[in-house]
């Protein structure tokens, strides 16, 4: 039995070593790399009425805050947010407008807005982190239902990549 | 080269302790656990080389302490390989002394 055990480690550890391996050499090899997907969905934020509007910051919902976190090692990375708000069609309007919280350098200054992303533009390419260090963003969110039938539960997905010029 | 089988037991828990400490490292920011990094530093490419050199002696030990466990006198290949062309042997001098 400990026999059969230890050969199950064994072949184990290759097999989780070599999976881990392949994973890892692809972000080493890769200029481009997903850091993050963030999903906001409406039960986090709270239920809406039809045709009302809201807004959400970091004051109310404290996961807004810090939302995007990453630590470059190299000048000049640049971020791209790929989000699905025009996938959102019950909503009239939705916009996530993007704001540094923590900057390296000074060209920004914590507050100011980074990027905005809205149902007719979900996507954003690119913001320039022209300092090594680490970067934060928070989110602010402000949505305006449309007209339902019935309770609609709604998602917001964005996938946050990072890329170097290296 | 003969092992001691202490020995052996000794060098398989440190590998794998240094095992997964290496894989905790390089997992860690996956997972969520510390801020992403990009591009990941050069210390990375030392972790993942690590990983690998702990694995390969982790699971070499480890197989050899499996089939010890196993086997604990031995596979004996040789004797085996031995017993098996004495029974061919055997059985052609049978067939031999029939015709």
């Amino acid at each position: 039995m400990a026999g059969l055990l230890l050969i199950l480690i064994s072949l184990s550890v290759v097999g989780v070593s070599a999976f881990v391996y392949q994973q890892a050499s692809l972000t080493i090899t890769q200029t481009i790399k997903e850091v993050a997907t963030i999903t906001l969905k409406n039960s986090d934020l709270g239920d809406l009425k039809e045709g009302e509007s809201k807004a959400y910051t970091k004051a109310g919902v404290p996961n807004l805050g810090d939302a995007i976190s990453i630590t470059t090692t190299e000048a000049n990375v640049y971020l791209h947010l790929d989000s699905d708000l025009d996938s959102l069609t019950t909503h009239a309007s939705y916009s996530i407008t993007v704001k540094f919280s923590a900057v390296v350098g000074t060209t920004y200054s914590v507050g100011d807005t980074a990027c905005t992303l809205t149902i007719a533009s979900p996507d954003y390419s690119s913001m320039d982190l022209d300092a090594a260090g680490t970067w934060k963003f928070d989110f602010e969110i402000t949505t305006t239902t449309g007209s339902v039938d019935s309770d609609v539960p709604s998602t917001a997905t964005v996938i946050v990549l990072a890329e170097s010029t290296a | 080269m003969k092992i001691p089988l202490e020995r052996s037991y000794a060098i398989l828990i440190a590998t794998l302790a240094i095992w997964v400490a290496s894989l905790t490292l390089i997992l860690i920011p996956t997972i969520g656990l510390t801020t992403p990094v990009y591009p990941p530093r050069p210390s990375y490419a030392y972790q993942l080389t690590l990983l690998v050199v702990t694995a390969a002696i982790a699971s070499a030990f480890s197989m050899y302490l499996g089939i010890k466990h196993l086997f604990p006198d031995g596979l004996k290949i040789r004797e085996r390989l031995r017993s098996l062309t004495d029974k061919k042997n055997i059985n052609a001098s049978r067939n031999s002394t029939k015709d």
